[in-house]
């Protein structure tokens, strides 16, 4: 199981490589400092949320536009929460 | 070593890199009825074309007046002369039908009244020759760059492209006549090992900004290509040729926009001094991007800099109010608090000139070929090799891009690449049967890295080269630094051999991919800091302050520049093409470039 995690972190740590300097800084850290403490299916919420276009994630970080899944609310909310928004 | 079993595939064509200019090409050649294929490290719509949000140049003439020979004039003016002029004739004329053909294959963009692509004012794109002001930017909202994206992703599915997503390419494989014969490559998710074999290879891999401390690319701007290309004892070209951002956060690299000085945010330095009035005080915060960016690194240098370590400046915002911060400024006041975690109602943000866009890179002509100096033939061709997009210096950009070109240069050359191919490569030609040893040294490199057992962290001497770039290799620029900074950067490529990888499995192994990258990066920072040294003039993004004026009766040439195996530069020239490609337009001269 921990073989498991180590290679999916690794795997997630390469798709937090957005198209934006500012994307790979929100996404990344929070890969870095949420995810391991995060259960099983808000660790797959995040998976698939990286799944997601660019300028949709940057929107819904700066609170132009929310996303119809509620689990990638909570985490564009924690995101928005580490950084005082 | 261990014994890597390769798998090989067989294309007519093989991209490097799924930006803008890689699925354009891509696209394009799938519908020439080549069989392409695009190898990408990271999905295509997620490289960094995405952050290009400002829009696309060409001069339709929708919202008023132009004409490309205008186009052309902004560019060459634009580029200080050392652009080549044949290739932005190419790319200011053909901006036309290739945002015709945007439109047509489905880019959604803005439109007036009337339903024509709405098109903007953007800085140095002028008419008349630089008398009026043109409305040539064309954009899909603020999404322009992720619209290309999209739309040119979507077409070359629809044409049978085949796309070989987070593939790592590891190096160029030449045969004996020195064709280019293809590309090794890394599946990052299987951690098998690729051998791509083309009639040509297309690098679009991007810019190689992250050589620098404060960059605003993202992670993955390595450029690839171009350390492919100086491993392969080629030449790259106009490396000190670098633009930088006045205003990036620091520490994180984030733009804040010009738009912040446009409406009335200013400059402050230790003592809180405005001091923009004294290097330029009638435009003040509003000088252009190289005069903000250089005073605000002479105040660092000379002890004014702001911070524990007096190594940045302050843009000031407060007295706007939040209103006008909100309403004009949007998404300044959530940028701020995110990446220097201030509120810009309440205290200044700090900033830094942040690298932004190379103007360098690997030598082509404006099919997209890629160029060397041969004896006294200075435009010959590599056979097999492309260049296009940031990677490429064509050269339309020559000393300085100007905003809304970058988009525009890799549509137009992922285009005539695409073109090119179609008239040299006939479909499903054979391929040449290769020597069995052609990937030895290939592999030799890739496996040594993998097992690199020394005592410095990649990202240790990562670190070192982003530091040593953003010292010696930023705006400000004499002699003496260069000099300095030219055995400090090479140090650092020496203290490369004593790089130490920990993971050593071949799936997701992000560490072994950085490595990769690094040494990519650290041949270009090589190349870069003595490009700089060798040039004792100032044009465009290169200004030597030993040297303040350009020097066209010397120096109106390109740098070429080699990096061999040990690290060591060696240096020759082009001259540059001044003479556009047809009679349609007339070559403009040398002036000196003021606004």
């Amino acid at each position: 199981m921990q073989a498991m995690d180590a290679s999916r972190i690794k795997r997630l740590r390469w798709r937090t490589r957005r198209g934006t300097r500012e994307l790979d800084a929100l996404f990344g850290s929070w890969l870095d400092e949420r995810f391991a403490d995060a259960d099983e299916a808000r660790q797959q919420a995040f998976d698939e949320l990286l799944d997601v276009q660019d300028p949709d994630l940057w929107d819904w970080v700066m609170g132009h536009a929310r996303p119809a899944r509620a689990d990638w609310q909570a985490i564009i909310d924690d995101i928005r929460a580490r950084h005082r928004l | 070593m261990e014994s890597y079993k390769i798998q090989q595939h067989l294309y007519d064509v093989i991209v490097v890199g799924a930006g803008g200019a890689g699925l354009r090409a891509t696209f394009g050649l799938a519908e020439k009825g080549l069989k392409a294929a695009c190898i990408t490290k990271v999905f295509p719509t997620r490289s960094h074309t995405v952050a290009a949000q400002g829009g696309i140049s060409a001069a339709l003439g929708n919202m008023g007046e132009d004409d490309w020979r205008f186009h052309f004039y902004d560019t060459v003016k634009g580029s200080d002369w050392l652009g080549d002029q044949d290739a932005i004739e190419y790319m200011c004329r053909e901006a036309i039908p290739s945002i015709l053909e945007l439109e047509h294959y489905g880019v959604p963009f803005s439109r007036t009244e009337e339903g024509k692509i709405y098109q903007r004012p953007f800085g140095g794109m002028t008419t008349h020759y630089g008398k009026g002001t043109a409305q040539r930017t064309c954009a899909a909202a603020d999404r322009t760059g992720h619209a290309i994206l999209h739309t040119l992703y979507q077409q070359a599915l629809a044409h049978d492209a085949t796309f070989f997503i987070e593939y790592f390419a590891i190096d160029l494989i030449f045969d004996a006549e020195g064709v280019c014969r293809g590309v090794l490559a890394l599946d990052m998710n299987e951690g098998t090992l690729h051998f791509f074999r083309g009639h040509a290879v297309v690098l679009a891999t991007g810019g190689y900004g992250r050589a620098y401390f404060s960059a605003t690319s993202a992670h993955t701007c390595t450029g690839d290509g171009g350390g492919m290309v100086l491993r392969a004892g080629l030449a790259l070209q106009d490396m000190e040729f670098v633009q930088f951002h006045p205003t990036g956060i620091y520490g994180a690299g984030c733009l804040i926009t010009e738009g912040v000085r446009g409406e009335g945010g200013y400059l402050t330095n230790a003592n809180g001094e405005r001091f923009m009035e004294r290097y330029a005080p009638s435009a003040k915060d509003l000088a252009s991007r190289d005069v903000v960016s250089r005073a605000m690194t002479l105040e660092i240098r000379e002890g004014r800099g702001v911070g524990e370590n007096k190594d940045h400046i302050y843009i000031n915002l407060m007295h706007l109010g939040p209103e006008v911060i909100n309403e004009r400024l949007p998404g300044i006041a959530e940028s701020a608090r995110i990446f220097a975690g201030v509120d810009v109602t309440k205290e200044p943000i700090p900033v830094l000139p942040t690298v932004h866009y190379n103007m360098g890179g690997i030598p082509t002509n404006y099919h997209g070929e890629v160029v060397q100096k041969r004896g006294d033939d200075v435009d010959a061709v590599v056979p097999g090799l492309f260049a296009i997009g940031e990677a490429a210096c064509v050269s339309v950009h020559g000393a300085n891009r100007l905003g809304s070109n970058s988009l525009l240069d890799l549509v137009v050359f992922g285009r005539a690449v695409a073109h090119r191919c179609a008239e040299l490569i006939k479909p499903q030609t054979a391929h040449k049967d290769l020597p069995s040893n052609v990937l030895d040294k290939a592999l030799a490199r890739f496996d040594g890295l993998r097992n690199a057992n020394g005592s410095k962290p990649t990202a240790q001497i990562r670190l070192e080269m982003q530091r040593t770039m953003q010292s010696d290799a930023a705006v400000f620029r004499t002699g003496v630094t260069l000099k300095e900074g030219c055995q400090k950067i090479s140090a650092v490529r020496e203290s490369f051999k004593d790089v130490h990888v920990s993971d050593r499995s071949l799936v997701w192994n992000s560490d072994l991919i950085e490595t990769l990258e690094l040494a990519n990066l650290l041949d270009q920072a090589v190349a870069t800091m003595h490009s700089a040294e060798q040039r004792p003039e100032s044009r465009g993004g290169h200004a030597r302050e030993d040297f303040p004026e350009r020097d066209d009766v010397n120096w109106m040439k390109h740098t070429l520049v080699w990096v061999d195996e040990a690290g060591k530069p060696r240096f020759d020239s082009r001259p540059v093409h001044l003479n556009p490609m047809t009679d349609e337009v007339k070559a403009v001269p040398p002036a000196k470039r003021v606004y």
